[in-house]
């Protein structure tokens, strides 16, 4: 038993010895757990923030600058001026998200209570702003022309019912960038683990190292234990240096909860995902296999696993094949104490999924891995 | 043999793989999830036939600058993922993205890309209108081979 703990031991440093030995991956370790966290949460959160906005003005009133230059950062970029033949070009390449036009005779309309109406031109393919902005664009031509206007009827009419108080808790502000920080950490985790682990395999299998260890007094599973504890090793400490120094630092998310915790379940989803790696690789015969097979896996687990659209909303179908993928209990872990400082107690049923998926993975693995081994004898 | 054609023998097999993927996805929109392509389907098809000899060049310029395979495999997955899933377009219009995102999606071919394929499927746009894009995608799918021709030069001169 020592002696396989020796073997498991010897063998991952023999791992971490070649990845010191390879600046490219040493670099692209460090650019996935600073770059790639760092620049989407910045610059591309699925909010209404810096949407670029036009105004067609055939009003040339008073009301008609008011209202573009109503709106303001964060939410909008400062609105242009365009002209109504160069609308339909503008759309079709992109080049603005939203065009207001305000039609002629606006202000005089408007100071005679004769109702005009306002064109909002919304680009549809805008994702992660057509659907409310237009209300923020409402609300803001609405404040915006009120001064301007003489009518007097029906305001009182206008209030609501029924008076709300929302109260958002653990992210007072609703910031987006909060959650992408986090989810992409969790996606470079999940790449990492899969495809170093993975290739990692397949390395020692395309170089015919395996005949040599095979040599040796070694068993399969001294093999693949070492590559997970090296490769998860790593791992863990380039995410937690990137949760204080990028996510907390940099970015400045507040880490309402026990990072010792967090670390605690990084180690139980790493030992699933490396498995998860480690059984791609058995399943195919070559590098070029691996990446064709590993990128859809790895595509599908992060678009999927809840981190940038809720479980809840996806199929049930769907929702339930998703709880065999680790991830999908990682990110729900990660949430839960990362913001909302969930205990050892609240959070332990998506550990003991992960650490369940992660067994089945091995014992799938362990025994395609000896028939890989096999196969080479 | 020439460091070209060496480059371009190994590129065309992973172009092919790519196109008769190209063309699954694209059957799969129109009849699984029945989204329409209203504008022109030639359009399309030329642009991806060009994104796909941009992003496979883009993998064998990788491939001359790393010295192992995992490295490879790694690098094309770090480094593609972010500007094709984050920054084309596909979730944040790109003209609402700054600084360092602004600028990964004005360098790579997933942006002129994603502009092709939402134009040509729902914008209903043709060629007139997205020829820049797909000249875009084209010149700098010469870049990345003219890089990976001239870099693997120097490496074995």
């Amino acid at each position: 038993m020592a002696r396989n703990i020796w073997h498991i031991f010897q063998l991952g440093l023999k791992e971490m010895v070649s990845l010191w030995r390879d600046p490219v991956l040493l670099f692209l370790i460090a650019y996935s757990f600073t770059f790639s966290i760092y620049t989407p949460a910045k610059s591309a959160v699925m909010d209404v923030v810096n949407a670029s906005i036009a105004v067609v003005d055939e009003d040339d009133s008073q009301v008609a600058r008011a209202i573009r230059e109503a709106f303001l950062p964060p939410l909008f970029l400062p609105a242009a001026q365009i002209d109504f033949k160069d609308i339909n070009r503008d759309m079709d390449s992109g080049k603005y998200t939203f065009v207001v036009n305000i039609p002629p005779r606006f202000q005089s309309d408007l100071e005679r209570d004769a109702k005009p109406t306002v064109q909002i031109i919304t680009d549809a393919t805008a994702m992660s702003q057509a659907g409310r902005a237009p209300g923020y664009i409402q609300q803001i031509i609405l404040s915006t022309v009120q001064p301007f206007w003489s009518g007097r009827s029906g305001n009182a009419n206008n209030a609501p019912l029924v008076q709300l108080d929302t109260r958002a808790r653990f992210n007072p502000n609703m910031e987006q960038s909060w959650f992408v920080a986090v989810n992409q950490l969790i996606n470079n985790i999940s790449v990492l683990a899969i495809f170093l682990t993975g290739a990692a395999v397949l390395r020692e299998r395309e170089h015919g190292n395996i005949e040599h260890l095979l040599v040796m007094p070694l068993h399969p599973y001294e093999l693949m234990t070492a590559k997970i504890w090296a490769n998860g090793l790593i791992v863990i400490l380039a995410a937690v240096t990137s949760l204080f120094l990028v996510v907390k630092g940099a970015l400045g998310v507040p880490v309402a909860g026990s990072v010792l915790l967090f670390v605690a379940g990084l180690c139980v989803y790493l030992f699933s995902v490396t498995a998860l790696g480690i059984m791609l690789a058995t399943l195919v015969r070559s590098m070029p296999q691996f990446g064709l097979l590993a990128f859809p896996v790895f595509i599908v687990m992060s678009l999927l696993s809840g981190g940038q659209t809720p479980l809840e909303s996806m199929p049930i179908f769907l929702q339930k094949v998703m709880q065999f993928v680790p991830s999908t209990h990682f990110v729900s872990f990660s949430q839960a104490v990362l913001f909302r400082d969930a205990t050892l107690s609240m959070v332990w049923p998506d550990l003991a999924k992960m650490f369940a998926i992660g067994c089945a993975y091995m014992v799938f693995t362990l025994s395609r891995f000896r028939k890989m081994l096999a196969a080479v004898q | 043999m020439r460091v070209a054609e060496f480059l371009l023998g190994k590129q065309l097999p992973y172009v092919a793989v790519s196109l008769i993927q190209f063309a699954t996805l694209v059957a799969l929109a129109v009849f699984l999830f029945h989204v329409p392509i209203k504008g022109s389907v030639a359009t399309l098809a030329l642009g991806g036939v060009i994104y796909v000899l941009a992003s496979t060049g883009f993998g064998l310029l990788i491939s001359v600058f790393v010295s192992t395979q995992t490295a490879a495999i790694f690098a094309a997955a770090i480094i593609t993922i972010l500007p094709a899933v984050q920054f084309s377009g596909m979730f944040v219009p790109t003209s609402s993205l700054t600084g360092a995102g602004w600028f990964a999606a004005k360098i790579f071919p997933s942006t002129y890309f994603q502009s092709v394929s939402v134009g040509t499927f729902t914008k209903a746009l043709g060629l007139g209108s997205l020829w820049i894009d797909i000249a875009v995608i084209g010149l700098i799918a010469i870049i990345y081979f003219s890089a990976s021709v001239w870099f693997l030069g120097k490496q074995e001169a």
